[in-house]
């Protein structure tokens, strides 16, 4: 063992020559905000889409029903 | 064909004004814009945090440079895109113009945010300073501010229109904001270093650097572009919602 104090979490965070209480936080606040813009954008995309195209379903039946059979009478 | 379109500008921005046509379109660019973001920000995470070598007199706290200096570039070209955008949709009234401007705000917001941050981070260390009064570094608060005004502007009205126009009208004199950002470490004596890859003549950096800075700078952009995309999207569902909603309640 070259090393004898070998800390997995100082292995996977290296101390960036004494600067890593300073490099690791700007990449992660970087991380976190652009995350969490993706994470917020991706969900509001997909409940909007989601309900919109229900929204249309519901009025699609809605004229479905005001108005039977109105293509099948004769041509 | 397309002559008369060549003739005038508007005409030919009119055809993808279209939502259904944009939708076809933001659809088939995703993915892709998404995949350029993962690819370039893994390439540029590696090389930006353990294959390029620490600066001679700022250590390793220079890698702070791969993250501030890309979200910097996003800051000032997002910006510009919406200014661009607010022209468009003043002067020709361009539908998707507005959509653009709405969605693109936040996610400049953000990388403004996150430009303030690192900078912060990184002026501790070098400067002894988390933040100094100097006009690079007000200039870019003064920015977060423009982009926060433009979130709220544009939310402030009941009819989304009026907001939108009032929006556009703050975007377009805060433009003013950007060459002061990017001329104020020449104009003015600041503790800031001055650019050292968009120059004039050529870039000032060592490739080992450039590299990862590049890439990154490549992701954000892919970022931008997916992240755009889905909001453009979510607000183009949320109007139908709104129009569906509104002719239920008519009849």
């Amino acid at each position: 063992m070259k090393n004898p104090s070998f800390d997995p979490i100082l292995a996977v965070f290296p101390d960036m020559g004494g600067y890593g209480a300073y490099v690791w936080p700007a990449f992660a606040i970087a991380a976190l905000v652009l995350i969490g813009l993706l994470m917020q954008s991706l969900v509001s995309a997909r409940r909007n889409e989601a309900e919109a195209a229900a929204l249309r379903a519901e009025r699609a039946a809605a004229l479905e029903a005001a108005q039977p059979r109105e293509a099948g009478h004769g041509a | 064909m397309g002559q008369k379109d060549r003739n005038r500008p508007a005409a030919t921005m009119h055809r993808y004004a279209n939502p259904a046509r944009f939708l076809r379109l933001a659809r088939t660019a995703q993915p892709w814009a998404a995949a350029l973001t993962i690819i370039c920000l893994s390439a540029g995470l590696y090389l930006g945090l353990f294959a390029s070598p620490a600066e001679y007199q700022q250590g390793d706290s220079v890698r702070i440079m791969y993250v501030h200096v890309p979200a910097a570039w996003m800051a000032l070209f997002v910006y510009t895109s919406m200014a661009a955008a607010s022209f468009a949709a003043l002067v020709w009234k361009h539908p998707l113009a507005d959509l653009f401007a709405k969605a693109a705000a936040p996610i400049g917001a953000g990388f403004t945010l996150i430009t303030l941050a690192t900078g912060a981070l990184w002026g501790k260390p070098m400067w002894g300073a988390w933040w100094v009064w100097d006009a690079r570094l007000t200039s870019v608060l003064v920015l977060f501010f423009l982009y926060l005004g433009h979130i709220a502007l544009t939310n402030a009205f009941d009819e989304p229109t009026r907001g939108a126009r009032a929006a556009a009208i703050l975007a377009l004199v805060g433009f003013v904001n950007v060459p002061i950002i990017k001329f104020s470490v020449d104009w003015w004596n600041t503790l800031h270093q001055p650019s050292s890859v968009l120059r004039l003549d050529r870039p000032t950096i060592d490739p080992s650097m450039l590299w990862p800075l590049l890439l990154m700078g490549v992701a954000f952009t892919g970022y931008f572009l997916w992240v755009v995309i889905l909001r453009m999207r979510a607000e183009i569902a949320a109007r139908r919602i709104r129009a569906l909603r509104f002719s239920r309640a008519a009849g």
